[in-house]
């Protein structure tokens, strides 16, 4: 089934409104506002809600016959990866190209790890679960990331997005394109202003589970072992492809997930509702380098609907969605 | 175990700047053919780049 965890009675309360009124034009149907008091009637937003519902539902069955994909791509996407170590070595693959897929593979990587992360290639107790977990960890090893962490804050991140103090994404916020790209390589430097510090203090003391003790120890060891690969490989005389098929192309993809995944697809960054807490909106990229991560606010409503299936998905829920005061103007 | 940990995370530029910015870059003006001036190694010249640049990034916080 899809995941219904934001219930209608946790998000709305015990407050009644008045209905809208019946008379309205389109154009003034989507000029509902946004939040408790959206001006929807209880019945009426129930009413929605299952029809979301139902559509979501549709989508993630269809979405449960083709996730195969993902497992394909992962395998075939990290065995290209590794071949590309010894392929650049060997003078096989020229390096620029070598870099270009290592960078698609790498940010590629995020949205396969992504749908591990929800589990949506196979819930736990499934005997599709073993395919779940190493599409995860296969996915993020070119990002440098144990899928321990990776999963941890993505669901954290899902439970309160752009809370300053609870979303482990909330230090990608930025006014603007150019503060988002600087912010995302300033988020990754040593310091003490590391978003690795602000991920660090969430884990510890707002999840505090030992998943996440044991994913932040666990990413600690992925970061040692790999600068010790890129150390290791440099001093063997390997220096410009470990360079250029894993330590440019990851910088490269991580500043990608960060600016077109995370910062995008939450500016600015404000709402913290069901309906306003993510967007759908036109990515400065295009659909493709974005991955078709435009229909994010599918995404967060219904978490188990694949990443390729939002789009339609987004078509199909459209009327429902501006029903309920969302900007659907985008698409 | 955890202060170990800690003082190599926060020793890692400057090590990731002798252990591979430097033979980064001398591997790179290898295969450019790019010699070193003063007629020094190319991994001298390297460590000369690579060195004080970890080591501003451990004080920094920033490589750049």
């Amino acid at each position: 089934m899809a995941d219904h965890s934001d219930t209608l009675e946790a998000k709305e309360g015990s407050a009644f409104t008045l209905a809208p009124q019946t008379d309205q034009s389109p154009a003034e149907k989507r000029a509902i506002p946004l939040g408790p008091n959206e001006g929807l009637d209880k019945h009426t937003r129930v009413e929605l809600l299952k029809q979301e519902r139902v559509i979501a539902d549709k989508y993630y069955a269809m979405g449960q016959t083709r996730m195969w994909m993902y497992v394909a791509a992962t395998l075939v996407g990290f065995t290209v990866w590794v071949a590309l170590f010894p392929l650049t070595i060997m003078d096989v693959v020229p390096l620029p190209l070598a870099f270009i897929l290592s960078y698609l593979i790498a940010t590629g990587g995020y949205v396969t790890a992504h749908e591990a992360m929800h589990s949506t290639i196979g819930r736990k107790g499934t005997k599709r679960r073993f395919w779940n977990e190493l599409v995860g960890q296969l996915s993020m090893v070119p990002l440098m990331f144990p899928f321990s962490i990776a999963r941890a804050t993505h669901i954290q991140h899902h439970k309160f997005p752009n809370d300053p103090v609870k979303d482990p994404d909330y230090p990608d916020s930025a006014p603007n394109l150019r503060a988002a790209l600087v912010k995302a390589w300033l988020n990754r430097q040593p310091g003490p202003d590391a978003q690795v510090h602000h991920i660090k203090r969430v884990m510890l003391e707002e999840v505090g589970t030992p998943e996440a003790k044991r994913a932040l120890k666990e990413t600690v060891i992925f970061q040692i072992v790999g600068h010790l690969i890129f150390i290791g490989m440099a001093l063997a005389g390997y220096a410009i492809e470990v360079a250029l098929v894993w330590w440019l192309p990851r910088w490269c993809a991580l500043i990608h997930t960060h600016v077109f995944f995370s910062w995008e697809t939450h500016y600015p960054h404000s709402g913290r509702g069901r309906y306003d807490n993510t967007r759908i909106f036109r990515s400065s990229v295009g659909s493709i380098l974005s991955m078709w991560i435009e229909f994010h606010l599918i995404h967060h409503l219904y978490p188990n609907i694949p990443m390729h299936l939002t789009k339609p998905a987004y078509f199909e829920m459209k009327p429902v969605l501006e029903q309920r005061g969302v900007d659907c103007s985008a698409y | 175990m955890e202060i170990a940990l800690k003082k190599l995370f926060h020793w890692m530029p400057f090590l990731f700047g002798i252990g591979f910015i430097a033979p980064l870059i001398a591997q790179t003006m290898a295969a450019w053919d790019i010699a070193a001036p003063f007629g020094m190694e190319r991994i001298v010249f390297g460590l000369i780049i690579g060195a004080p640049w970890g080591l501003y990034a451990v004080l920094r916080g920033r490589w750049i």
